[in-house]
């Protein structure tokens, strides 16, 4: 009986010819991608680390309905492989979410975790612009009463540990203070950044790489915090040394003049100003002659050469007041500067 | 007419803050940059106490004065000492203060104002017996957060005070 039976008891179980494992190979991604297609699956936008690129895809969100409030939080999402790294934000339901965990696959699909975002955090960088990312805080002082502080005086406190996607701007967050509160209209809840562990959610350039800061309590300063931008330690454009657009020349002159220093001058330290003057078209002029003039009932110390001026104040009776420098030229002012004296610190 | 003897550590308290609260220069510099106060009496029990500790608290970054009497010594029977302490403190960041006629930090400052408000003309002999006297001038912090001075007056007065019941 055994003469006519092909199959040995080394030959594999297939169904057609003894290849199941080519079949899973040329099937399983149309597989997925069939499900996709099925009210199984959910169409995302999916965004990068700043909302700067964005495209939308096909996933399957899985565990939509968690048992408790913690993990209601959290999703696991499955993607076509290569599709996601960790850092970048899925937005649906209206929420951003960002993906937290290494993403894995198991040939057949891509599963990464996602958290929802609560909070846009806004900051300066060193450049003045303004930068916002979504954010997922979870507390680090859960059972922190809300202050501390001793006989004399009383502060409030908190923690928070957050999550956001590692890239040049978030790395800079550490010591800086922002802004934490959904009170939009009268935001007075200021947390610094104390702490940023980089190592922890590094899982490589192909698979993304997240930052843990940690966030505490701290006061709000209504002398540097903005609270309309919702920006602390903030810094005004019109403040830099450099004018954010040059002015534009008169239409009776041809060149227009700038004085480039510092608004202040501290007491006992030399300070310089520079005069500049431009056309139209922002080239600078040198053929022209100006004199620096210092409009001030004090004794003010300077010397001047070529287009700059250094400006000393050796008495700390002029501090708290204030004096013009002017450019003139042809005996007409064609630029002044306010310069207050200042204490030394 | 009843008599007291300690009735005047609330009162120098009262005189103190009430030139505080009248002070322009000590307005500006509590207030720089809060325009919440419609009047400087609000300064009280907000950034001006009558003891040595804030009430409520704190989520700002400001300064404070705190004053407090004591009578260390009574060394006769009609003389009392009653001590002035006045503490100027200030939110590590809030120490950078500029205004003409002055010099230092915010601290410096303030506490500079304080003691010119004591010893004018206007005021020096509204306290005691003669002028308060200034014995001590000291740093210290009340806070990890917070850094100010302490500024200790001797004011000689008399034991014992008759006063209109």
């Amino acid at each position: 009986m055994e003469e006519w039976y092909l199959m040995t008891s080394q030959t594999r179980p297939n169904i057609t010819g003894g290849y199941e494992n080519d079949a899973f190979a040329d099937y399983k991604g149309d597989a997925f991608a069939e499900s996709l297609e099925t009210e199984l699956a959910t169409t995302v936008i999916l965004y990068n680390h700043d909302l700067s690129v964005s495209k939308e895809a096909r996933c399957i969100i899985q565990g939509n309905g968690a048992d408790t409030q913690l993990k209601s939080l959290e999703r696991t999402v499955l993607f076509p492989i290569g599709t996601v790294k960790a850092g970048m934000y899925i937005f649906f339901e209206n929420r951003y979410w960002l993906i937290t965990g290494y993403p894995g696959n198991n040939t057949i699909y891509e599963k990464a975790t996602i958290i929802v975002c609560q909070y846009l955090l806004r900051w300066q960088n060193k450049s003045g612009d303004i930068i916002e990312r979504w954010t997922n805080y979870t507390s680090a002082s859960k059972y922190d009463v809300g202050e501390n502080g001793n006989n004399t005086i009383f502060l409030t406190s908190n923690n928070y540990t957050i999550l956001v996607p590692y890239d040049d701007e978030t790395i800079n967050l550490e010591g800086k203070r922002v802004f934490i509160d959904t009170n939009k209209s009268n935001p007075r809840k200021v947390f610094k950044i104390t702490r940023s562990d980089d190592v922890l959610y590094d899982y490589g350039e192909e698979h993304g790489r997240l930052l843990s800061l940690i966030a505490d309590k701290t006061e709000l300063n209504l002398e540097t915090d903005n609270c309309e931008l919702m920006i602390c330690d903030y810094i005004s454009p019109s403040t830099s040394d450099i004018p954010s657009e040059p002015p534009k020349p008169d239409e009776d002159s041809d060149f227009v003049a700038r004085i480039i220093g510092k608004d202040n001058i501290r007491f006992g330290i030399k300070q310089l100003y520079t005069g500049i003057l431009e056309n139209s078209k922002g080239e600078e002029l040198t053929d022209y002659n100006f004199r620096w003039n210092i409009v001030s009932d004090k004794k003010i110390h300077y010397s001047e050469s070529n287009n700059t001026i250094t400006i000393e104040i050796d008495n700390e009776n002029y501090i708290g007041s204030s004096f013009l420098l002017q450019i003139i030229v042809d005996e007409e002012i064609v630029a002044s500067k306010e310069i207050k004296i200042i204490g030394i610190f | 007419m009843t008599k007291n003897v300690l009735k005047d550590l609330g009162l120098y308290k009262n005189k103190l803050i009430s030139m505080l609260i009248n002070s322009s220069e000590i307005y500006d510099a509590l207030c720089e940059n809060n325009s919440t106060y419609t009047d400087s009496s609000e300064l009280i029990f907000s950034q001006i106490y009558p003891y040595l500790y804030v009430d409520e608290t704190q989520t700002e970054v400001l300064t404070y004065i705190c004053v407090e009497t004591s009578v260390p010594r009574i060394p006769t029977g009609t003389i009392k000492d009653v001590k002035l302490i006045i503490w100027v403190y200030s939110h590590k960041e809030d120490m950078k203060y500029h205004v003409a006629d002055y010099v230092g930090t915010k601290v410096d400052i303030v506490s500079d104002i304080v003691e010119r408000i004591i010893s004018s003309e206007e005021n020096c002999y509204r306290f005691g017996i003669g002028k308060p006297e200034l014995i001590n001038v000291d740093y210290f912090f009340p806070q990890n957060k917070y850094y100010g001075r302490q500024m200790i007056y001797n004011i000689p007065d008399f034991k014992v005070k008759e006063t209109k019941s």
